[in-house]
């Protein structure tokens, strides 16, 4: 599956997610303001004080009638009663939740009209007692008629609830289904995300996998690498060997001088570039051992005095040996160092060598020894000689290197001195530094850190 | 001499005792723990109470509930649109003072509706015998003289309909079970 078209489905997915938990959030808020209404705010749902009102109309009417009929003084109190109740109803019916919200202005007005006719009475019922009953006579007959008006009400009232009802059922109805939907969008979003999840760990775990294989593969082919160019450099050496000596014989004419010139100076070209030959070989070698780890490493307390000198001696200067065109200088608080000598030495010829190689006869080489403000040994080669540019600094530091600088090719280099120093200074526990500029010289540094993470070896 | 003495007291006291006793039970007049009512009785407990101003009944008027202690409350009302006042006693207080001592209470209004109110409704919320209603006295036109309201704002539970029920208005008896 294509990356893009990933990103872009779980977008798509995010998207969707987010609509459906808003629409349950929306669904959830709206069932439950639903749901408090009904229980709060509709207490009366079904108009039940509708029809009480009726009764109650009724009973006044009868109390009332009862006692023109009757003339019976002790039923007052009670036809005041029921007259105060119907009142009562009358006058609080159009402002209760929620017949204040469903009945219409053919209800009021009806109610209005009866509340008038009764509200009409009050002063009369007012001033009746058991004494003077006679107060209340043709109340009753006033009021009846209002009978027929407040049953039209009650039952029109019961049709405008039932309506009210379903509208209600069919609120919470409708909520029901839209928070069912949005929780069925969800679910099913949550399950294609998992699916995804799934599809894409499994592929993850593919990956890693392969990358292992190709990693196992990789090592493998660099240790036969390692191994490979091993064997060659040590197969090749053994001839080179003959073709190196046998051609150094014929240049220093070790059988008399009965011998064409020319035929010395072939050989003299012989020697020189199976020497070349060895040398690469020698850093292959010597490159393939570090990479394959198979350099011993043994620690010694030298003396860097001793040392540099030694390694300046073994160098083969083209250059005339003079005091003012090679200096040595080394600090009396860094002459000693804890490595081991062998690595060290190879690395400084190596790098005496190339100073030598690239400066001019007449220009000078400098190698010093000295702390730096850390307290760190650093031993340094500066050089005269052409430099190195910028863009190939990095390079040469890089075994077989994308490229070889135009300076190396110029001057016959291997390509290999500089990286296989760099390799054992961080064998070391060192670190090598270049710095170079064209025309002016190169500085090479070997930085021994104060406490050197490798101890010294008992031997 | 000692003990005839003490001896003699004891006589004494015993006689007082007897004569106080003879004169309880022919007293005249039965005396009640609470008053009897002056003005109108606007409500009557019956029922289960230790406390009586009658014949197994405690009658309250108007100015015997004032003298307990008027509480406020304002809250919404099942039956009223928008925020309401109210002011009465506590129908707790009320049962307290009667020595109620029953599982629930038979509440009926000047119509004869009756409904019945678990006593566990007074002691967990304070529900209001309410005289005055946005600051006037109720009369029956008006859902009086005494309403049970509760503090339906003030505890979310009690938004439920069955306590819209029991919000009995026009109140006018209270038979303890």
């Amino acid at each position: 599956m294509p990356v893009g078209y990933r990103r872009n489905l779980s977008t798509v997915f995010s998207l969707l997610t987010a609509v459906f938990v808003a629409l349950s959030i929306v669904a959830a808020i709206y069932s439950l303001s639903a749901l408090r209404f009904l229980s709060v705010a509709t207490y009366d749902e079904s108009g039940i004080a509708a029809v009480q009102l009726r009764m109650h109309y009724s009973l006044m009417l009868s109390e009332l009638r009862h006692l023109e009929q009757s003339g019976d003084s002790a039923t007052v109190p009670e036809a005041q009663l029921q007259y105060n109740i119907v009142y009562q109803r009358l006058r609080e019916l159009p402002g209760r939740p929620p017949y204040d919200e469903i009945l219409t202005k053919r209800e009021l007005d009806l109610l209005e009209a009866v509340f008038a006719d009764v509200r009409a009475e009050a002063d009369r019922i007012d001033a009746a007692t058991p004494e003077a009953p006679e107060v209340l006579y043709g109340i009753g007959e006033r009021l009846a008629p209002n009978l027929d008006k407040i049953a039209l009400l009650s039952g029109r009232i019961h049709q405008l609830f039932s309506e009210y009802r379903q509208h209600r059922r069919e609120e919470i109805s409708a909520s029901t289904r839209f928070m069912v939907i949005s929780t069925a969008g969800l679910i099913l979003t949550g399950m294609i995300f998992a699916g995804l999840l799934w599809r894409s760990q499994q592929s993850l775990r593919n990956r890693t996998v392969d990358l292992e294989r190709t990693r196992d593969e990789l090592l493998e082919a660099s240790r036969s690498k390692s191994q490979f160019l091993a064997h060659m450099s040590h197969e090749l050496r053994t001839p080179l060997n003959a073709i190196s000596g046998f051609s150094e014989m014929i240049e220093r004419k070790a059988f008399g001088d009965n011998i064409d010139p020319r035929y010395i100076e072939y050989a003299k070209m012989i020697h020189s570039s199976g020497n070349h030959l060895i040398s690469i070989i020698n850093d292959v070698l010597d490159l393939s051992k570090v990479e394959a780890g198979q350099v011993v490493v043994s620690i010694k307390t030298i003396d860097l005095r001793i040392a540099i000198n030694e390694s300046l001696r073994l160098v083969d200067f083209r250059r005339k040996q003079n005091a003012d065109q090679i200096s040595v200088s080394i600090a009396e608080d860094a002459s000693i160092l804890h490595t081991d000598p062998r690595l060290l030495r190879q690395v400084l010829i190596n790098l005496v060598h190339n100073a030598d190689k690239y400066t001019p006869a007449e220009n000078r080489i400098r190698v010093t020894s000295e702390r730096n403000d850390r307290g760190d040994i650093v031993i340094s080669v500066s050089d005269e000689g052409v430099g190195i540019g910028p863009e190939d600094l990095e390079r040469v530091l890089e075994p077989f290197g994308q490229g070889r600088s135009h300076v190396e090719i110029a001057h016959q280099g291997t390509g290999l001195g500089l990286s296989l120093s760099k390799m054992l200074i961080e064998l070391l526990g060192g670190r090598f530094e270049l710095e170079s500029e064209v025309g002016v010289g190169t500085t090479a540094r070997l930085i021994f850190p104060s406490e050197s993470p490798i101890s010294e070896d008992q031997n | 001499m000692l003990t005839k003495r003490s001896l003699d007291l004891r006589q004494v006291r015993a006689a007082f005792l007897g004569f106080a006793l003879v004169l309880l039970v022919v007293s005249p007049s039965p005396v009640f723990a609470l008053d009897a009512p002056k003005g109108d009785v606007i409500l009557t407990l019956n029922g289960k109470i230790s406390e009586t101003n009658g014949d197994g009944v405690a009658r309250f008027d108007r100015e015997m509930l004032k003298a307990i202690g008027l509480k406020s409350l304002t809250t919404t009302n099942p039956f009223e649109t928008g925020v309401q006042q109210f002011e009465g006693v506590l129908l707790s207080d009320v049962l307290k003072m009667v020595g109620a001592d029953g599982t629930r209470l038979i509440a009926t209004a000047l119509d004869g509706y009756a409904i019945e109110i678990p006593i566990e409704d007074p002691m967990t919320y304070p529900v209001l015998i309410a005289m005055v209603w946005n600051g006037q006295e109720m009369k029956v036109r008006n859902k009086g003289p005494l309403w049970i309201v509760y503090p339906v704002d003030q505890y979310d539970d009690l938004s439920a309909e069955q306590y819209s029920a029991r919000s009995i208005w026009q109140l006018r008896r209270i038979e303890v079970e």
